[in-house]
């Protein structure tokens, strides 16, 4: 499993339009809506050693069962709120109550000490195409109201290789680079390519495409 | 948010099959057997943690408490004999057929890749090196003289994987900002009494330096508890509490239910040094 974000400021709320024009020839359908959420979190401890980062980001992906991801320097942790999520042996060794909140309600409400909430950059209602090669999410962003430009996230199912992979990504970019002007910015990495975790690698890949 | 309400008390050893026949008749299901392990994490000590959030509001600092289940076919690879008498052998400071490398993989992530693939498979059908956790915060019991049971809001979440470069949940939690503070392992049985009503007889350790050290040395806890889901429904808590109530009477004279100290269930960290 492959994924990689691009993000581009310089877009303008019809670019979607005109990127789904652009790719409508190599569809192969057209799936549901989705939304994320990015926030940023600011440690507020003084008393840090020199150089060492303050900032926490919550992505939360409503297409991928409400789930969040919590990236903080290379850790991450995924969480969800969903009940029916939770694991049979949780609940049956008395460890959950069954009763849940998002991460972003237990930092807000128990641990606003540490953290303060910075940024809240939001892509909603954003449409999924589907082409032969890849699953193509594209929506546009906005903060508190502002339009801040488009994002789009390129995923493939297929166990491919990373050159192939690669390829298909260079194919959109080229339709990108004609619809677009100016630089946008992309990220394919993973967290830990040695042990790939499809959504920890796309919530790394937001962080590095959204965090300026 | 959700609200606990519950009641607690202790019998000694003796009595244990005893209680257990007698609440067995009394609910009609014989009891579950269940185990746990719980890490109390804690603000870094280190950090200069202010008291007040940007909005100027007075926050405590509480503890996070980490908590999932022991895979129990360690303990009892038989699942037929896996009923309450599996506690009976629990009444020393050793925990019997636990190896307790197990818990520290858990936390920190194993370093072996073999050994975390054997981890997931034994927990029904994990891929490879799942994390599943539950994370919550309680707040101190509601206080006032009139409470007839103790009621407790606690703000919970799953955790479902870690990733990163050191794929853990304390390398996590040390991110944001929380250390170890100790380690608790729960066995019980579990009886699912009506209205909602859960009654827990368990025996606890405190883990120290891959020792096991008994709480319980003697006795079990008891403890008689309802979950509400949203605290702001009231008809919930007022039936939740009739339940309790209920239960109390029927087993007053034989086991006395009472309401714990709302000291001793704080988690904030300023408290310990009261108890």
């Amino acid at each position: 499993m492959h994924s990689t974000v691009i993000f581009s400021e310089k877009a303008t709320p019809a670019s979607i339009t005109e990127f789904h024009d652009i790719l409508s020839n190599d569809l192969v359908s057209i799936k549901e809506k989705w939304s994320f959420e990015f926030k940023t979190y600011r440690l507020t401890v003084k008393n840090l050693p020199q150089g060492s980062s303050k900032l926490m980001h919550v992505i939360t992906f409503t297409n991928r069962d409400n789930q969040s991801v919590i990236i903080k320097n290379n850790s991450a942790i995924v969480t969800s709120p969903a009940t029916e999520g939770v694991q049979p042996s949780l609940t049956l060794n008395g460890c959950s109550a069954g009763t849940l909140d998002t991460f972003d309600n237990l930092l807000a409400s128990k641990l606003s000490n540490l953290w303060t909430q910075r940024q809240n950059i939001k892509g909603d209602f954003g449409s999924t195409f589907k082409t032969t090669e890849l699953t193509v999410r594209a929506t546009n962003v906005f903060s508190y109201g502002g339009f801040k430009g488009l994002l789009i996230e390129l995923e493939c199912e297929d166990d491919v290789s990373d050159g192939e992979f690669e390829q298909r990504v260079m194919k959109i970019r080229h339709l990108l680079d004609d619809m677009l002007t100016g630089e946008y910015r992309v990220c394919s990495a993973s967290m830990d390519p040695k042990n790939r975790n499809l959504i920890c690698d796309l919530a790394f890949q937001y962080v590095k495409v959204l965090e300026v | 948010m959700m609200l606990q309400l519950s009641l607690v008390s202790s019998i000694d050893d003796a009595s244990y099959d005893l209680f257990v026949s007698t609440l067995s008749n009394l609910c009609g299901n014989p009891p579950v057997v269940f185990g746990n392990f719980t890490a109390m994490l804690k603000p870094n000590p280190a950090f200069d943690i202010e008291q007040v959030n940007s909005k100027n509001q007075l926050v405590e600092q509480s503890r996070i408490k980490l908590c999932r289940g022991l895979p129990l076919q360690e303990v009892e690879a038989d699942n037929a004999k896996r009923d309450f008498r599996l506690l009976k052998k629990y009444q020393n400071d050793e925990v019997q057929g636990l190896d307790l490398q197990i818990i520290q993989d858990m936390l920190h992530g194993s370093r072996d890749l073999d050994e975390m693939e054997v981890d997931g498979g034994s927990n029904k059908g994990g891929s490879g090196a799942q994390d599943v956790w539950s994370l919550s915060i309680s707040d101190i019991p509601t206080a006032g003289s009139g409470r007839k049971v103790s009621t407790q809001a606690i703000t919970e979440t799953t955790v479902l994987a870690s990733g990163g470069s050191s794929p853990s949940i304390v390398s996590f939690l040390s991110e944001l900002g929380y250390v170890l503070d100790f380690q608790l392992l729960v066995l019980g049985i579990k009886f699912n009494m009506n209205n909602g009503v859960f009654l827990e007889l368990s025996k606890i350790w405190r883990l120290n330096d891959g020792r096991t050290e008994q709480i319980t040395k003697g006795g079990f806890l008891v403890k008689a508890f309802v979950n509400v889901a949203k605290s702001t429904d009231i008809k919930s808590i007022n039936s939740g509490t009739t339940s309790l109530l209920a239960l109390q009477k029927e087993l007053s004279g034989y086991v006395e239910l009472e309401i714990p100290d709302r000291k001793s269930m704080d988690s904030r960290l300023e408290n310990k040094n009261d108890i």
